[in-house]
């Protein structure tokens, strides 16, 4: 099957010829067709590679030196860890484009792989994870291309540099691209990588024990294959707590910001307008972890609202306002008010007040004033601070670390346990990663309903 | 009582609400800061004391993350506010069709959780570090990685500001210095510095104060080490010594201070402005009238 090959060769460039030693492998990778040069292509990633130029091709001389047959080849460094399959595959490169070969002497290129790099440890999952791998794929391609896209405009376009001179240019592509590349796109992807690995000592780390494993996200929704519940309750719930409580600290946040916008934006003026602004950017001068602090003396046991009920002898024991959270619901719609009514008042700043007047005078009512004519002008405002508020709520950490109780969790609190007292950074960075994804979700939904771009949300 | 009467008291007393909400919690904290108890609270108050000032300065842990957070602080400001020039110029210059895509990617760290910035950041240098063999002291420096983590979304807001200024800049003032034989860094220095170093003066407060109370990113890259706000967040959850409170209200008088300072130099500015207006208008009726007088000679 493998000598007399020109008929199928006058097809392609490079017949791919697999031969399959165990046929109890589950899936044959298949490796990269050789390039059609002469010279012996290098072994591909992680198999062992013979390439020898053989004057004729036979399948009889070729198989004594399998690996899979228990006797190693010569020329392998290592052989491989786990005897159980390997595959032979054997390029045979056209003759008709090496005209530097003498007729009848083909290239023949032996890739010898581990199947242990190939099928992850927990077979049953070997269809999901290539499916995963393909999604994952699909969703780095256009970070990719557009990287590849950006880089070959700028570097086709040689009049940048002829624009920017070689000292600006070179200061200009070396701090873009080390942070876009180095801080914003491979740290997300190492990340996104990570979570699919085992929770591994370092020493392991690149070894063939690290596989790439649906394990961590499995843990998120299943739990613990011991456990008697079938999905992992708890932690789903504090997701679903931790997405829906931000939503409602969002909506309570407008709903308390958005009458003070309008009021600053339209009835004040000029000196007391700036005092005005002056007196709501003065508390978030102070710390978030000191803002926080203020809510716990105000909710704690021992604190105000306790004291004062058992004083007045409404209450005889202390409410404890911690674990069920109005400490915490409080606190985060504090910490996140600024960045819902600046925002908001520079979208209703720039409405003319003649159109408010003028819908009074058709006899607009109040309520559809502002349903009618404010709130479509401040779209974009609105759309911009509510998005702020729900990532920064979504993603707090300090506040539910203060002011959450003993038993009630956020969803950062636990990727924070899973890298600090857990020890498990894969783990970690797979709810991390649900927890990203959730927040783009969001994102996108904004822009979608009040139909703005990103850097309308973006600009504050 | 009329209905817009009846408006107008809504609105105050809806006003008054909200900055109760606002300063409540901060005034009760300072007054606790001042109280005799042990336990951080105003009731019931235990008799007047300073001692708590006195604590906080004897707090090793705070005062050594407050010369951390100085540290970091500072290089964030190194290394933020030069990238987001670059990136906000590099927005300027990036064609028409690369413009949107550009600008999401340099964006998007504005809308991460500073959570997911900092565990990124962590396994990236940890991962990426030893495959390119870089030392692994290097890639594990809680500073490092505190600067590189918080840089990437501190550049972004930085960026932003400067967007706003350089979109007001006017082009042909570079093209006219280039044209009169000025080198490109001599036009980058002498040109675009100037008129940008408001946004610059404001980046640079902006990187510094973000970089100083951030608590998302920083407690997980700062590892082992701590800053003023991770040492903080690790008081107010387990501790309960009001020298926290004394620590507001050092914070809480410097920032009046700069609010008086700024309020005022802001009237004297008003009221400068005003008196040349005052004097610009007396001229012109001065003008007038001897023009009048002019024409009414001349008749």
């Amino acid at each position: 099957m493998n000598d007399g090959t020109p008929n199928l060769a006058a097809t392609q460039d490079a017949v791919l010829a697999q031969l399959q030693i165990t046929p109890s492998l589950p899936q044959p990778s298949l490796p990269e067709p050789a390039a059609p040069a002469p010279a012996p292509a290098p072994s591909t990633g992680g198999g062992l590679g013979i390439s020898p130029s053989l004057p004729s091709a036979g399948s009889s001389g070729i198989s004594p030196s399998l690996p899979g047959s228990s006797t190693p080849a010569p020329s392998a460094p290592a052989s491989p860890p786990s005897g159980s399959g390997s595959n032979l595959n054997i390029t045979i490169t056209n003759p008709d484009k090496l005209p530097s070969l003498p007729a009848g002497q083909h290239e023949l290129k032996l890739v010898i792989q581990d199947p242990a790099k190939q099928v992850p440890a927990d077979s049953g999952l070997g269809f999901i994870e290539i499916f995963i791998a393909i999604v994952a794929a699909l969703l780095i391609a256009p970070f990719v291309q557009r990287e590849a896209g950006k880089w070959t405009a700028n570097l086709n376009a040689l009049q940048f540099v002829q624009k920017n001179g070689i000292a600006i240019s070179a200061y200009l592509l070396i701090f873009t691209i080390g942070w876009i590349v180095f801080m914003i796109i491979l740290p997300q992807l190492y990340m996104f990588d990570f979570s699919f690995r085992h929770n591994l000592p370092p020493p392991d780390i690149g070894g063939p024990a690290d596989t790439y494993t649906l394990k961590n996200y499995k843990y998120l929704i299943f739990g613990r294959e011991s456990d008697s519940d079938l999905f992992n309750w708890l932690h789903l719930e504090v997701f679903a707590k931790t997405i829906f409580a931000s939503v409602i600290v969002t909506l309570i946040n407008f709903a308390l910001c958005y009458p003070l916008a309008f009021f600053m934006a339209q009835s004040v003026r000029g000196r007391s307008q700036r005092l005005l602004f002056l007196c709501l950017l003065l508390p978030f001068w102070v710390n978030e972890i000191l803002r926080a602090f203020a809510f716990k003396l105000i909710f704690a046991d021992l604190g105000l609202i306790n004291s004062f009920l058992i004083g007045i002898g409404i209450l005889d024991q202390p409410y404890d306002f911690l674990s069920a959270n109005v400490a915490l619901y409080t606190g985060l719609t504090y910490a996140y008010i600024l960045l819902m009514i600046f925002p908001l008042y520079n979208a209703i700043e720039s409405l003319d007040p003649n159109q408010v007047e003028a819908a009074r005078d058709m006899g607009a009512s109040w309520i559809t004033i502002h349903r009618r004519v404010v709130m479509p002008h401040a779209k974009p405002g609105i759309a911009s601070g509510c998005t702020m508020v729900f990532m920064l709520t979504a993603g707090a950490l300090a506040a539910p670390n203060i002011l959450g109780g003993p038993s009630s969790l956020w969803f950062t609190q636990i990727i924070y346990q899973w890298y600090n007292t857990g020890g498990n950074w894969p783990q970690g960075s797979a709810y991390a990663f649900v927890l990203l994804i959730s927040c783009i979700i969001f994102v996108r939904i904004m822009m979608r309903v009040f139909k703005v771009g990103l850097g309308d949300i973006a600009k504050r | 009582m009329s209905t817009n009467q009846l408006r107008t008291w809504v609105v105050r007393g809806y006003i008054i609400l909200f900055f109760l909400y606002l300063f409540g919690p901060l005034m009760i904290m300072s007054a606790s800061a001042f109280n005799m108890s042990s336990y951080p609270t105003i009731t019931p108050w235990e008799g007047t004391t300073v001692k708590w000032f006195g604590e906080l300065a004897a707090n090793d842990r705070l005062v050594s993350g407050f010369i951390n957070s100085l540290w970091v602080g500072a290089g964030v400001v190194a290394l933020s506010v030069p990238t987001a020039l670059a990136g906000a110029i590099m927005l300027m210059q990036v064609s028409e069709r690369v413009r949107p895509i550009y600008y999401t990617i340099v964006v998007s760290p504005v809308l991460v959780p500073g959570v997911i910035i900092g565990i990124s950041t962590v396994i990236f240098w940890e991962r990426f570090g030893s495959l390119v063999g870089l030392d692994y002291e290097t890639t594990n420096n809680p500073f490092f990685l505190t600067i590189v983590g918080q840089s990437t979304f501190i550049s972004a807001y930085c960026m932003l500001v400067f967007i706003a200024r350089l979109q007001r800049f006017d082009k042909t003032q570079e093209e006219a210095a280039l044209d009169l034989g000025a080198t490109h860094v001599q036009v980058f220095w002498k040109v675009l510095i100037p008129f940008l170093r408001p946004a610059i003066l404001s980046s640079i407060v902006l990187a510094f104060l973000t970089s100083f109370e951030n608590y998302n990113t920083t407690v997980f890259t700062m590892v082992a080490r701590g800053t003023l706000t991770t040492e903080l967040a690790g008081l107010a959850r387990f501790g309960v010594n009001p020298s926290i409170s004394a620590l507001a209200v050092v914070i809480m008088g410097f920032t009046l201070i700069g609010a008086v300072v700024y309020e005022v130099k802001k009237r004297r500015e008003e009221a400068i402005v005003e008196a040349s207006k005052k004097r610009a208008a007396m001229k012109r009726m001065k003008d007038t009238e001897a023009a009048a007088a002019q024409a009414a000679a001349a008749a």
